[in-house]
């Protein structure tokens, strides 16, 4: 922070300053103000409340089985049906968002905290150490989600725990790769220099000067990460790896709506547009935010349905 | 050029050498004995003992690791526990209708996704443009699994206009590739999406670049510049995209052949695992990871080499 308050008063209001974003509710307010960062925002709010408070949205419970009624077609008692079990397909999508962010938010957290923690360790340190990371981080990333959970679930047993191990392991090598090639170029600049010379410890130069300058432009990528990790534990789920049969999880949903799709569709629809809501939320805020953060990058795609400005194109 | 090569090819080495490593080594994190969980709980101390010769695992870790490297470097992936077969010859017809879909559904994705780009960024405002950036935002947060679900459920199930279930077989062409329509598109409409956007952008970019409004100084036709001047150099960051895209049609793959049954090297893979038949997973998931590290290689040899700029920068550092 300290860095940056110089910069400004170096700079001034009139210089063309990267964007200051005047503290954490600054840049929030910030990204709200934004009609897509509002529409975003809103949305993952919604979902986090409906996975809080699942069971007082719906009566039914996700596990109730009822053989009288299955695979029945959408009406006002089962909004979307029942499944091959007669549970409310409604009610288990529902609860699904509860698994969905139970599975993506500690991943990405584990992701992001131990990629930051070896790309910082790799940038700065440098010598054996980073040659050795760098070779970690490039095999574990020659592993897609999808296969380094063919190569691990197996071993590891399908669990809540052991898929948010395997998705934050996959992720984890791009922070790695991401902080170190920062921490590289950031390590050069003449203030680090400056106050190692001065008698700071490289503790605390990586602490008080390099950490916050490379952390903030991973907030977009940890928001545009999320719906990946959505998409990926529903994907191994999907495919009998991950969270197992009869947890509601979209991914379990859509693999048994999958099996009776030929008599009722309704099954796979919940998942497939509860999925789609959320991950477009989280990508538009992560889109929202690096906007915010950089806005030069946003000058000629950002108008959905305008016309771009006669301006633009000399 | 010739340094950074080298340095690049070293490093893919190093990994695949790396993976082969640690997946040699997985089958002993299991814990307890991965023989009797093969067999469960019922099986023989004389079965068990067998097991454990086919699959080396009396052999020191070290010596494991060392046959499990050198065999695969020879196509060797060792002896399936149950068939008793060689793992080398089971995987040959799923691997090549998986790399028939790969190949099928990079280039769908490429041939179809670059020409709306660039129609989108020439024609701004007009149809194609509305569209482009419409209902991409829809497709790129779109798993393949989705896609594929949606057009089984769509074409197969309600309009029964296309066959739902398995790959064919090469002796019958065109039933094969009709076959194929499905499983391709359900991969290559997200980078449908994804490539009309950044070519779209990119092109808007190089087209208001300072040799485009030269060479229209110097009178070359309009058509000539944009498809030749600048698409060239609109396409330059469309090459940096292919180790993506290798490593989500690979991964896409697994989902699709498991929704549309087709024989491959994922639907097996997600069969053997349920059998814990471990040597034929770890075959395949090499398979997968030397792919994705040989088109990564690749592109970014490629990437090098389309972009003069960076073709001098001899010093570079591979290791970023």
């Amino acid at each position: 922070m300290s860095v940056q308050a110089t910069q400004q008063v170096l700079v001034g209001e009139a210089g063309a300053a990267p964007y200051e974003p005047r503290g954490m509710v600054g840049f929030a307010r910030d990204v709200v103000r934004r009609p897509a960062g509002a529409v975003a925002v809103s949305l993952i709010a919604l979902l986090v409340l409906a996975a809080i408070f699942a069971p007082l949205i719906t009566p039914y419970n996700p596990d109730t089985i009822n053989v009288a009624n299955t695979l029945a077609g959408p009406s006002l008692r089962h909004l979307l049906g029942t499944d091959s079990l007669g549970r409310d397909n409604f009610t288990r999508v529902v609860f699904g968002t509860r698994i969905a962010l139970e599975v993506a938010l500690p991943s990405v957290l584990v992701a992001f905290v131990v990629g930051t923690g070896l790309g910082l360790a790799a940038g700065y340190l440098g010598g054996m150490l980073d040659k050795v990371l760098v070779v970690v981080f490039d095999s574990l990333i020659s592993f897609p989600a999808v296969i380094l959970g063919l190569a691990l679930l197996s071993f590891l047993g399908p669990s809540v725990k052991s898929v948010v191990f395997v998705i934050g392991l996959s992720l984890m090598p791009y922070y790695g790769r991401l902080i170190r090639a920062q921490t590289l170029s950031e390590r050069k600049n003449q203030y680090v220099k400056a106050q190692r010379s001065l008698g700071a410890s490289r503790g605390r130069v990586l602490r008080k000067h390099i950490l916050p300058n490379v952390v903030p432009p991973l907030l977009v990528i940890v928001s545009m990460d999320i719906p990946t990790a959505i998409i990926t534990e529903a994907g191994l789920a999907f495919l009998g790896l991950g969270v197992q049969p009869p947890t509601p999880d979209w991914g379990v949903i859509l693999d048994d709506g999958f099996v009776n799709i030929g008599t009722s569709p309704w099954e796979i629809i919940g998942p497939i547009v509860a999925l789609l809501i959320m991950t477009t939320a989280f990508t538009v805020l992560g889109e929202t935010m690096r906007d915010v953060l950089d806005p030069r990058q946003r000058l000629p795609r950002r108008r959905l349905f305008g016309r771009k400005l006669a301006a633009l194109d000399d | 050029m010739l340094l950074y090569l080298t340095k690049r090819l070293a490093l893919a080495v190093i990994v695949i050498i790396v993976i082969m490593a640690m997946l040699a080594l997985l089958v002993n994190l299991v814990p307890g004995d991965p023989a009797r969980i093969i067999l469960g709980p019922h099986a023989t101390p004389q079965l068990i003992a067998e097991i454990r010769r086919t699959m080396g695992l009396d052999n020191p870790i070290y010596v494991q690791v060392w046959n499990f490297i050198w065999g695969a470097l020879h196509g060797n992936f060792g002896i399936d526990p149950f068939s008793k077969a060689p793992v080398a010859s089971e995987l040959g017809s799923p691997l090549l209708n998986t790399l028939v879909l790969s190949a099928v559904s990079l280039v769908l994705s490429v041939a179809v996704g670059i020409p709306l780009g660039v129609v989108a960024a020439v024609r701004q405002g007009g149809i194609v443009d509305t569209i482009v950036r419409g209902a991409s935002i829809a497709l790129l947060s779109a798993p393949a699994y989705v896609i594929g679900l949606l057009l089984l459920l769509g074409l197969s199930v309600r309009l029964q206009v296309l066959p739902a279930l398995g790959s064919g077989s090469f002796s019958d062409p065109l039933n094969y590739a009709e076959r194929l329509i499905m499983p391709a598109v359900a991969l290559s409409a997200f980078w449908w999406a994804y490539l009309a956007r950044l070519v779209r952008s990119s092109m808007l970019e190089v087209l208001g670049e300072a040799f485009v409004r030269t060479s229209r100084a110097y009178g070359l036709k309009e058509r000539v510049i944009r498809y030749r001047v600048a698409l060239k150099n609109a396409l330059v960051p469309v090459m940096a995209l292919t180790g993506l895209m290798v490593g989500y049609i690979l991964s896409g793959t697994v989902y699709v052949e498991v929704i549309f049954e087709r024989t491959g090297l994922g639907n097996l893979a997600i069969a053997s695992i349920g059998n814990r038949n471990w040597p034929v997973v770890r075959a395949i998931v090499l398979i997968y990871a030397s792919a994705f590290i040989i088109g990564n290689l690749l592109a970014d040899v490629a990437y090098r080499f389309l972009d003069p700029r960076l073709r001098l920068e001899e010093g570079t550092d591979v290791f970023i």
